[in-house]
């Protein structure tokens, strides 16, 4: 038993290198500068986009109907919220142990998602303004489309802030598990039990 | 006189008559096969088509430009090829014979009205002619109007008017319930107003539009796709320096160049008869044609396209107004960066990190 099973792993690893891509891709292409390589990093900048969407689209199935599915884990916890963020204030001792994410990781997951989608609907809308996404071109014009599309990027950019910091001070364990399988431990034993059973 | 020897009189010959169709045809994105059937359409404008020209808050502009047409010239313009009924600058006629002119030609109908300039809303007393408001004026032309044409983008969409203080808005805003055509443009180009009307005259109905209201033949594509320096782009060539040579051909991209937010066919139908436009003169596109055109972007509600020199990454946030998503995002990932920082000492202070460490030594055993 292992926090993060290989799919998940993979589908991480996969959303780390894609999203470092079209981050220092999107930067160039934000503010070009010598040597010229716009053709090419634009290229690189589509491609990690197909990669961040298809791979989300495989992870968000892979959750529901997965050998190791884990949508339980990011379903909102409304109840716990308010508790999870007094813990991080210092206002209590006590996180809230509900499965493997508490409730603000869920949230924040699940905002990625949306971030990601969002970043995609741009994202065509700026590649192909005739495309698909036309509609949006003409309902916001293509500099609001362009500013919200760079404005996402540095939503992205806090997120990994954050999360790298929580995961560093908080569960350092979990980041070692995240990309390497981990030893047999019980962090698991706060896990749903229904979802338990399933993965069993 | 018949439409043969009018055109003789003029020193056309019915040689030049079909070439200019030709143009025109051409113009239009509209196959060969039509040109017949808009010379025909011109020649039976023998009646030619009844133009009302207004002038609102514009500085004549637009007027310059199609008297500065080739092909057609001006004079073909105003004598042959349009009935123009009224028009400021270059009538004869002057003060009540003018005016009376005026109403009597809107008493007719029918005819096409063209609008240069924007409409002040702030307060009529901000531009009156004859003592009338404009916006009165400009509402009585438009009810018996076939179809309004605002050209520029003063009359499209409030243009530079707008970022004074007379709350200057384009026809749009004013007139409903007929069909507009917006040719915006700081000015508009000849080839797209006489373009419009011979379509109107053809086709008797609006040409396709884009949600802008702007024919979707003249402002379907980016101006950034077609643009002669677009190698320069994908190459990363950028211009930096003015005054560097070896960079003249370069990119304008972060000079200010606007082309890749505006839709025109700039690119492909150049000035004064295929001369030169602003991209190939080494200025940066304004996007004289998008509703954004001269909008600040941090005042005004719109992402904005102003400075012309300046790369302007402003959008606006409902309820907010402009926004910088460079500084916001900066802002955004600081105050993160700070949070973590003032957490850490939290953290340290309350001893928790060490209790984390405890717990893994724990798990490890």
């Amino acid at each position: 038993m292992n926090t993060h099973h290989f799919p998940q792993r993979v589908a991480h690893a996969l959303n780390l290198l894609a999203i470092l891509a079209l981050t220092a891709s999107g930067f160039y292409i934000h503010r070009p500068s010598s040597p010229g390589l716009m053709g090419q990093v634009r290229y690189l900048h589509y491609i990690a986009g197909f990669v961040l969407l298809l791979n989300l689209a495989v992870r968000v199935y892979y959750a529901f109907f997965g050998r190791y599915r884990d949508y339980q884990e990011f379903k909102p916890n409304w109840r716990g919220l308010l508790q999870q963020i007094k813990y991080y204030f210092f206002l209590t001792k006590h996180e809230v142990k509900d499965g493997l994410y508490n409730p603000l990781q869920r949230l924040a997951y699940l905002g990625v998602v949306l971030l990601i989608v969002l970043q995609g609907i741009t994202g065509f809308a700026l590649g192909w303004p005739g495309g698909a996404m036309a509609f949006l071109v003409n309902l916001l014009g293509l500099a609001e489309i362009r500013a919200i599309h760079y404005l996402f990027t540095w939503v992205f950019i806090t997120f990994i802030i954050i999360h790298l910091y929580l995961i560093f001070t908080e569960a350092p364990q979990a980041l070692v598990e995240m990309f390497w399988r981990g030893k047999e431990t019980n962090l698991n034993t706060g896990l749903n039990k229904k979802v338990a059973r399933e993965r069993i | 006189m018949d439409f043969q020897s009018r055109l003789e009189a003029r020193g056309l010959s019915r040689r030049d008559f079909i070439k200019l169709i030709g143009t025109v045809t051409a113009a239009l994105q509209l196959p060969a096969i039509y040109q017949p059937r808009i010379a025909q359409a011109v020649e039976n404008a023998a009646n030619k088509p009844a133009v009302i020209w207004l002038e609102g808050q514009d500085c004549t502009g637009c007027t310059e430009s199609i008297l500065s047409s080739f092909n057609p010239g001006p004079t073909e313009i105003v004598l042959d090829l349009l009935s123009i009924r009224y028009h400021e600058t270059i009538m004869a006629g002057a003060g009540e014979t003018a005016e009376s002119w005026l109403a009597e030609n809107i008493k007719q109908g029918g005819y096409l009205l063209v609008v240069e300039g924007s409409i002040p809303t702030a307060d009529d007393r901000f531009l009156t002619i004859g003592g009338r408001p404009f916006r009165q004026i400009l509402q009585e032309a438009a009810a018996n109007a076939a179809a309004v044409v605002p050209i520029g983008a003063c009359a499209c969409y409030g243009g530079i008017p707008a970022a004074g203080p007379t709350e200057a808005k384009g026809v749009q805003d004013i007139i409903s319930g007929k069909p507009i055509i917006n040719l915006p443009g700081c000015p508009v180009k000849p080839n797209w107003l006489l373009g419009t009307i011979l379509h109107y005259l053809v086709f008797n109905q609006v040409p396709e539009l884009d949600s802008n209201k702007r024919p979707l033949a003249y402002f379907g594509g980016l101006l950034h796709d077609n643009c002669p320096r677009r190698g320069h782009f994908e190459k990363g060539e950028f211009l930096t320096d003015w005054n560097d040579p070896a960079q003249k051909d370069f990119c304008l991209l972060l000079r200010g160049c606007k082309g890749p937010k505006t839709y025109t066919d700039c690119a492909q139908s150049w000035w004064n008869d295929g001369v030169n436009f602003c991209i190939n003169a080494s200025s940066p596109c304004a996007g004289c044609t998008q509703p954004e055109f001269y909008a600040a972007g941090l005042s005004d509600n719109r992402a904005g396209l102003a400075p012309l020199y300046v790369r302007t990454d402003t959008m606006s946030l409902p309820g907010i107004g402009g926004v910088n998503p460079e500084t916001a995002g900066k802002v955004m990932a600081g105050a993160s960066v700070a949070g973590a920082g003032i957490h850490l000492v939290g953290n340290i202070a309350t001893g928790r990190l060490k209790q984390e460490k405890a717990e893994e030594g724990r798990r490890d055993k």
